[in-house]
C-alpha cells in the first residue's frame, strides 16, 4: 500500500526521505517520489519503479530541510512516472502526498476542468493540489481544511507550501498518519518502520484530526479547528528489527523468529498458579466474559484464517459458539449486531481498512468489540479500546508467518480465559499452559527439517496447481498454507475440506495435481486416510504433514512429521511446514518473495 | 487430584448453605484444591522465589516460611496400607 514520509528539521530531508522510503518499501509499491521546498521553490522528482530508481535520478546536490515522500500502490491510474506522488498544483507552490481514495474525485476534476485547471496525471489525489491553489487566505492548514471539507473518501495527506517551508501539514480520515518527535525534527510517516531509525516517541493522528508540523514542534486540531491533546506513544521496536540480519528473506527470518515471538505473546500472560492465562489488555470481568453467548471473528487474508483457527479453539476450549468471517464480507452485508456476542477484530497491522470498518459498523450498532492485532497504538487497537497485542514484532515480509502463529497462540490464551470460566478443568488448563510453553522448543525441531521440506518443494515448484485439504481443524491450516503458496510462488493452490474433495474437486485430480494432506493423528485421522486413498486411485501425487505414530496405513509420496501438543494447539505446529514448503517453491520458482506482486502489506484502502 | 465424587460431603454442604449450584460448588473445591496441590518442597520453592522477587532478604525468607508452612494445608503423603491400618487400629 501507498506509503508517506515527510522530514522537517535541521538537516537535509532528502537523505532521511530516501531511508524512510526504502523502510516503507515491505508494504508493497509501484512508484516513489519526494518534494523539497527550499529557497521559495519545490523540487520534485519521481518515477515509476522501485525506490532505487528514485534515487538513481535524484539530483547531486538536493539541499533542503523541509520535505515529504511517497510509495505510490496503483488505485486510480496505471504505475507511471505522472501518476507517482508528489502531485502539485499548476504554479508548484503545494506539493501533496496522498493515501486513500478521494471517491468524488470524478465530480471535482470535472469542476476544476471546467474552469481551467490542466491536470498531470490520472490520479484522484492531484485534485487536492489544485483545490489547494484555489483557495484564498495565507495559512496552508486554513486551505487544507477548507479542501478536505469538499472532499469524499479516505486520506492519509502530507503537504508542503514553497513559500512557507517552516511547516509540513498533515490530515488524517481513514488512512493512518503518524508523528515523530525528534531534537528540534519532526518526522512524518504512514506507518512507524519509516522512523523508528531516528525516534520512538510517536503521536498517531485520529480520524478528522490535522496538524501542523515544525522542526520545534507539532499542533492538533480537529478539522473544524478546534485543538486536540496528544500524548506521546513510546514505540517498542527498534530500527534492528526491521533488518534481514543473516538471512536472504524477511520472510525466512520472520519464520525463524516464531519461537522468540511466540515467548513474547505468552510472556506474563500464563497464570501457572490457577492454571489459566491472565490477558491485561482484555479489560472484561469474568461476570461480562460469561454473559458472552457468541464469538464472531473478522479479518482478512491470514487475519481472517487466524480467525477462523482461534473460533475453533474457543468452541474447543470455552464451549461457546464462535464463527469467523472476512470483515470485507461482514460489513457490507448489514450485519445483525447482537448485545451477547463478542466480537474480535484481527489484524497484523491494526490499519486494515475493511477490518476497521466492520469494528466501526459493530460499534455503530452498539456491539462489543475486542481487537487483537500486532502494531501496538494503531488505529483498530484505539478503536477497539481493548484487545490482546500479540507482540510478534515487526513483520516485514508481504506474507504473514510469525504474526499469523502468534495471533493464533493470542487466540489460545483467550480460548483458556474463556474456558477456564466456563467447564475447562484445572488439569486440562495445566495441561495447555504447559503446551503452550512448549511451543517454541517445538517449532525449533520443525525448522530443523528445513532441507527435507525444501526438496519436496522441488517437486512441488514443478506444478501449477496444488491443493490443501484438512479437516475441523486441520482446513484453517491447509486454507493458509494454500494462500501462502499462491501468495509467494504464483503457482494456483486451493484449499479445500477434505470432507468435501468427494463433491466436486475430485474431478480436478491428477498426477500434475498435487495434494497437501494436513493430519493429525486425532479422531479424524483414519478419514483422512480414506481421502488419501481416494487421491492416489485417480494418481494424484499425495504430501502429509502429519504427527508421529504408527507407519501410515496407505502408500503416499511424502510425509514431514511435526511434534505433538494438545490437540487444540497441534494446528498451530501443522502449519510451520507449509510456511518452509511455500518459501523454498517461491525460492524454486525464483519468485520476489518479501514483496509479490501486486500484494501489499498492510491493505489500508477498500 | 481425586475426583470430585470423594467431595460430595463438601459439594452438598456449599449448595445448602451458599448461592452456588452443585456445579459451581464441585467447581470451587476443585479450584481451591487443585491451589492447595503442592509438596511442602515446592510451596517452599516458589515462596523462596516470589519474596525473593519481592525483594526480601533471605534470613526474613526462611521466618515467613517457616510461618507459612505451619498454616498451609498440605497434600499428604503415599500411604502403605499397612500404614493405613496402623492409624486405624494403632
Amino acid at each position: 500500500m501507498c506509503g508517506i514520509v515527510g522530514y522537517i528539521g535541521k538537516r537535509d530531508s532528502a537523505p532521511i526521505l530516501m531511508e524512510g522510503l526504502h523502510r516503507l518499501e515491505y508494504r508493497g509499491y509501484d512508484s516513489a517520489g519526494l518534494a523539497i521546498a527550499r529557497n521559495e521553490k519545490l523540487t520534485i522528482v519521481k518515477t515509476k519503479g522501485k525506490v532505487r530508481d528514485l534515487e538513481r535520478i535524484l539530483p547531486e546536490r538536493l539541499k533542503g530541510t523541509t520535505g515529504i515522500a511517497h510509495t505510490r500502490w496503483a488505485t486510480h491510474g496505471e504505475p507511471s512516472d505522472r501518476n507517482a506522488h508528489p502531485h502539485s498544483d499548476a504554479s508548484g507552490r503545494f506539493a501533496i502526498v496522498h493515501n486513500g481514495i478521494i471517491e468524488n474525485a470524478a465530480s471535482l476534476r470535472a469542476k476544476l476542468e471546467a474552469s481551467g485547471v490542466a491536470f498531470k496525471s490520472e490520479t484522484d489525489s492531484e485534485v487536492l493540489a489544485h483545490l489547494l491553489a484555489a483557495m484564498p487566505g495565507d495559512k496552508l492548514e486554513d486551505a487544507l481544511r477548507a479542501v478536505l471539507r469538499l472532499v469524499t473518501g479516505t486520506y492519509g495527506i502530507a503537504v508542503v507550501d514553497a513559500l512557507r517551508p517552516d511547516s509540513i501539514v498533515v490530515a488524517r480520515n481513514g488512512s493512518p498518519v503518524v508523528l515523530g518527535i525528534g531534537d528540534r525534527e519532526m518526522f512524518v510517516a504512514s506507518d512507524p518502520a519509516a522512523l523508528v531509525r531516528h525516534t520512538q516517541s510517536v503521536v498517531h493522528l485520529d480520524d478528522g484530526e490535522i496538524a501542523v508540523v515544525r522542526a520545534d514542534g507539532y499542533e492538533t486540531a480537529t478539522l473544524e479547528g478546534g485543538p486536540t491533546a496528544k500524548t506521546p506513544l513510546t514505540l517498542t521496536w527498534t530500527h534492528e528489527s526491521f533488518d534481514k540480519g543473516e538471512f536472504s528473506h524477511y520472510m525466512r527470518k520472520e519464520i525463524a523468529e516464531q519461537p522468540e515471538a511466540i515467548r513474547r505473546t505468552l510472556s506474563g500472560r500464563l497464570e501457572s498458579r490457577f492454571q489459566t492465562t491472565h490477558i491485561g489488555g482484555l479489560e472484561m470481568a469474568a461476570r461480562e466474559l460469561l454473559e458472552v453467548k457468541r464469538v464472531k471473528i473478522l479479518g482478512c487474508g491470514s487475519a481472517f484464517i487466524a480467525g477462523a483457527l482461534g473460533a475453533h479453539l474457543i468452541e474447543q476450549l470455552a464451549r461457546v459458539p464462535a464463527s469467523a468471517e472476512p470483515a470485507s464480507e461482514f460489513r457490507y452485508r448489514n450485519p445483525v449486531i447482537e448485545q451477547d456476542t463478542l466480537y474480535i477484530a484481527v489484524s497484523q497491522s491494526g490499519e486494515t481498512f475493511d477490518t476497521l470498518a466492520a469494528v466501526q459498523e459493530v460499534k455503530r450498532k452498539g456491539g462489543r468489540v475486542l481487537g487483537i492485532v500486532n502494531v501496538v497504538g494503531s488505529t483498530i487497537a484505539r478503536e477497539c479500546g481493548r484487545g490482546i497485542y500479540v507482540h510478534a514484532g515487526p513483520e516485514i515480509a508481504v506474507v504473514a508467518t510469525k504474526t499469523f502463529t502468534c495471533t493464533v497462540v493470542a487466540f489460545a490464551l483467550l480460548a483458556i480465559h474463556l474456558g477456564r470460566l466456563h467447564d475447562l478443568s484445572t488439569a486440562q488448563g495445566a495441561r495447555l499452559l504447559a503446551a503452550l510453553e512448549a511451543l517454541p522448543g517445538q517449532i525449533e525441531t520443525i525448522l530443523h527439517q528445513e532441507a527435507r521440506i525444501a526438496t519436496l518443494a522441488q517437486t512441488i515448484a514443478k506444478h501449477e496447481n496444488a491443493y490443501f485439504v484438512g479437516r475441523a481443524a486441520g482446513y484453517p491450516i491447509a486454507m493458509e498454507g494454500a494462500l501462502k503458496l499462491k501468495e509467494i510462488s504464483y503457482l494456483h493452490a486451493e484449499a479445500y475440506p477434505a470432507s468435501e474433495l468427494k463433491h466436486g474437486p475430485l474431478a480436478l485430480i491428477s498426477p500434475q495435481t498435487p495434494t497437501v494432506i494436513v493430519m493429525p493423528r486425532d479422531d479424524l485421522f483414519a478419514k483422512n486416510v480414506s481421502t488419501i486413498e481416494e487421491i492416489r486411485a485417480r494418481n494424484g501425487l499425495t504430501f502429509v504433514v502429519t504427527q508421529p505414530g504408527d507407519p501410515l496405513p496407505v502408500a503416499v509420496d511424502a510425509v514431514i512429521e511435526v511434534p505433538k501438543s494438545e490437540p487444540a494447539l497441534d494446528p498451530l505446529l501443522l502449519n510451520i511446514p507449509l510456511q518452509l514448503l511455500a518459501y523454498h517453491v517461491a525460492l524454486a520458482r525464483d519468485r520476489n518473495i518479501d514483496q509479490p506482486r501486486n500484494l501489499a502489506k498492510s491493505v489500508t484502502v477498500e | 487430584m481425586p475426583d470430585q465424587t470423594d467431595f460430595d460431603e463438601i459439594v452438598a454442604y456449599l449448595t445448602r448453605t451458599t448461592r452456588l449450584s452443585p456445579a459451581e460448588a464441585v467447581r470451587i473445591v476443585h479450584e481451591i484444591l487443585h491451589f492447595m496441590d503442592e509438596t511442602p518442597d515446592d510451596f517452599i520453592r516458589r515462596r523462596h522465589r516470589a519474596l525473593q522477587t519481592a525483594g526480601c532478604a533471605n534470613s526474613e525468607i526462611f521466618a515467613r516460611i517457616t510461618a507459612e508452612l505451619a498454616q498451609w494445608r498440605f497434600r499428604a503423603d503415599d500411604y502403605s496400607e499397612r500404614q493405613i491400618r496402623r492409624a486405624i487400629y494403632g
